[in-house]
């Protein structure tokens, strides 16, 4: 049973990467934070919680971990920075430019169409759930939102 | 396939945009490398299916915005006005999809696919602008 605050390793290319679960949003599913970096050793987890978080996902923490494909480290406070959940862009891109032309911003409840958007605002988490395959892949690849090609 | 008007689906002429019911249902999509669309789905649980198709297929989806927590009608008419739109790939479309959301000898199939249109007009869904 995975409990909020759960903090959680996986093994990834350079050694294990942390995330920690924060809530479960319908019709997502488990929220996570991933935090950054990857070690060869264990670090300081109430460290490296406090950090800022390196991106933002959806990812089924319980079928992960029935799996065995990551383990639990332990349950930790929330810092404030990343108590309440940020708010999302998603869209669909658009098939003639291979972008996405009409933004919507997502809070977990209520969604909004905003159109273009900022380079500020590219740094916004993108709604979107993931595998472990495809969190290990984006964690290896060093992805973060502001770099997703859409 | 391609612009709505074009054909299909998307020939049925000056829809008005319109809101979805509200509901436990989700509309997602799956785009490939190549930018055309590969798979079109329903869902109450996006974490359970996106993990799913990721295993199975090899694809990642993404919900709708503005065809969350939707009625199951109206998702299931904007899942076939989007099959019929890109094609299932038995027909030589794009999609992964094997079978139609509604089928056509289906009472409310013409009617589902105005709702259909209407509601992806309403989120300026690309090619329904």
């Amino acid at each position: 049973m995975i409990k909020i605050g759960d903090v959680y390793s996986i093994r990834v290319a350079s050694g294990c990467a942390y995330f920690q679960y924060t809530k479960k949003i319908s019709p997502m599913g488990a929220l996570i934070r991933v935090l950054p970096g990857a070690y060869m050793d264990t670090p300081d987890i109430e460290t490296l919680i406090e950090c800022d978080t390196n991106f933002w996902i959806f990812f089924p923490v319980s079928a992960a971990l029935k799996k065995n494909v990551i383990m639990r480290v332990g349950n930790y406070y929330i810092p404030e920075h990343s108590r309440q959940p940020p708010v999302f862009r998603t869209g669909v891109v658009d098939p003639g430019t291979g972008k996405v032309e009409t933004w919507w911003f997502w809070n977990g409840e209520k969604e909004w169409k905003i159109g273009q958007i900022t380079e500020a605002q590219k740094k916004m988490p993108i709604r979107g759930a993931w595998n472990d395959t495809l969190l290990i892949q984006r964690i290896n690849e060093g992805w973060l939102p502001e770099n997703d090609r859409r | 396939m391609g612009e709505a008007g074009a054909g299909g689906a998307a020939s049925e002429s000056a829809v008005e945009a319109a809101l979805p019911d509200a509901g436990k249902t989700s509309v997602y999509i799956s785009i490939g490398e190549d930018g055309a669309t590969q798979y079109v789905g329903i869902t109450d649980n996006i974490e359970a299916r996106a993990a799913a198709h990721l295993a199975q297929k090899g694809i990642e989806i993404d919900p709708i915005p503005g065809l969350q927590n939707i009625s199951r009608a109206d998702a299931r008419a904007v899942e076939q006005v989007l099959i019929e739109y890109n094609g299932l790939g038995k027909n030589a479309g794009t999609l992964l999809n094997k079978i139609n959301s509604i089928a056509q000898s289906n009472p409310v199939y013409s009617a589902s696919l105005k709702r259909g249109m209407s509601l992806l007009k309403n989120i300026e869904f690309p090619g329904f602008k």
